[in-house]
């Protein structure tokens, strides 16, 4: 893979010395980036743009792995291709559906069966642990954002991306059960 | 496909503009916390668990003192340090995307190489009536499933650090850590056990090692996705 754009290397150890600015730069051409990565392999997916905030957001968090010392271009590409093969694998055969269905049936909980309670815990199951961690705490125990963001050190949006990403993800599995 | 176009960007959820605003704007209140150091601590902190329960469980060898001047006990301590080196090595790497970890690998082969080499010089140049004692030795029953069992708390915190870096092939990542894990308790545990011949040591320090790769290896896709 060639390297799309030399200087991004000093971008990313600015970034990781704490330049704002810098770090703003770089991700904005990361995600001109990511989109072309993401459209060449997705063909024309609705969800694309989801994926480079994902995958945004997965640099974000994970960005003291960068080693200065090495090229950027392979650590940003692996990073792009984990959640490339992570949103393949969760989306592949599960249409989407509508999302109110599983608002209402996370937010209302008016009769706590038992099995309906097994089926939440059975969609929750898929998530990753924090995405299942951040349901939980928001839509069914009732923090708010602000709070999950404090105890957890994410920002708030990243958590209220990851909360909208994970609600969908459990509602393409209700989709998916059904069909 | 009517669902799909529901979804589609910014209708609803956070444009991708906002978000970047809201990444760069988190990066200076939060210094980037060195994965190197969250590695050290993790293993420093799980060999010291295991090593407390070493010596509750197991206490030293009784002939320690005069142990500390013979060969059989440097080698039996130097061999897993040198494997634990190797996947710390590898740890490292494999915890950051886009990155090999070729020298790992060969700092591997060699340190179990040369243990190899050693154990069969001993094999070869001993009594056909010793051979048997050289590779069982007498802790057969309990060595292997030790080292494994004092390796659970070096794994558990091997796993937390590697959860804290970005790996992007699991099964192999898990099989590191659980190969440092192993390693690491396997020269702890080799300050308790006295067994002298260096065919037995291979063989089954090796196996309790490569044993608690394995486990890692199963638990590296459960637990290290990101």
């Amino acid at each position: 893979m060639s390297v799309p754009n030399p200087p991004l290397d000093s971008l990313m150890i600015a970034a990781q010395s704490g330049d704002e600015a810098a770090y703003h730069v770089l991700l904005k051409a990361l995600a001109v980036t990511l989109r072309g990565y993401f459209a060449r392999r997705l063909g024309r997916d609705a969800n694309a743009e989801d994926l480079v905030q994902d995958t945004l957001i997965a640099i974000h968090e994970r960005r003291a792995t960068y080693d200065p010392q090495r090229p950027f271009a392979a650590w940003f590409f692996a990073i792009a291709r984990y959640k490339l093969i992570d949103h393949l694998r969760a989306t592949r055969r599960s249409p989407t559906c509508a999302m109110d269905e599983i608002e209402d049936f996370i937010g209302v909980d008016e009769e706590p069966s038992a099995s309906a309670r097994l089926d939440l815990e059975r969609l929750l199951d898929g998530l990753s642990p924090r995405s299942r961690d951040i349901v939980r705490t928001v839509k069914i125990e009732g923090q708010s954002v602000a709070e999950v963001s404090q105890r957890s050190g994410l920002s708030p949006i990243a958590i209220r991306v990851l909360l909208h990403r994970a609600v969908k993800a459990m509602s393409a599995k209700v989709g998916n059960s059904r069909s | 496909m009517r669902d799909r176009v529901r979804f589609a960007a910014g209708q609803e959820g956070i444009s991708t503009d906002a978000l970047i605003d809201a990444l760069a704007g988190d990066i200076s209140s939060a210094p980037v916390p060195s994965v190197r150091r969250t590695l050290a601590v993790s293993f420093a902190a799980g060999s010291v668990i295991s090593a407390l329960a070493m010596l509750a469980l197991l206490g030293l060898r009784p002939d320690m003192a005069a142990a500390l001047f013979t060969a059989s006990f440097w080698i039996k301590l130097i061999f897993p340090l040198g494997l634990a080196v190797a996947g710390l090595m590898a740890v490292d790497r494999l915890g950051r995307p886009g990155a090999e970890a070729d020298r790992g690998y060969g700092v591997g082969i060699a340190v179990a190489g040369s243990m190899a080499l050693l154990a069969s010089v001993q094999l070869i140049t001993a009594p056909r009536d010793a051979i048997r004692s050289l590779l069982l030795g007498h802790t057969l029953d309990h060595c292997t499933a030790l080292i494994m069992l004092l390796a659970l708390p070096i794994l558990a915190a091997g796993m937390y650090a590697m959860r804290q870096m970005a790996p992007t092939r699991l099964r192999l990542a898990g099989a590191a850590v659980g190969v440092t894990a192993g390693a690491l308790s396997a020269s702890i545990y080799a300050i308790a056990c006295n067994e002298t011949a260096l065919p037995f040591v291979t063989l089954w320090y090796g196996a309790g090692i490569a044993l608690t790769g394995v486990l890692g290896a199963l638990l590296g896709p459960r637990l290290l996705r990101w």
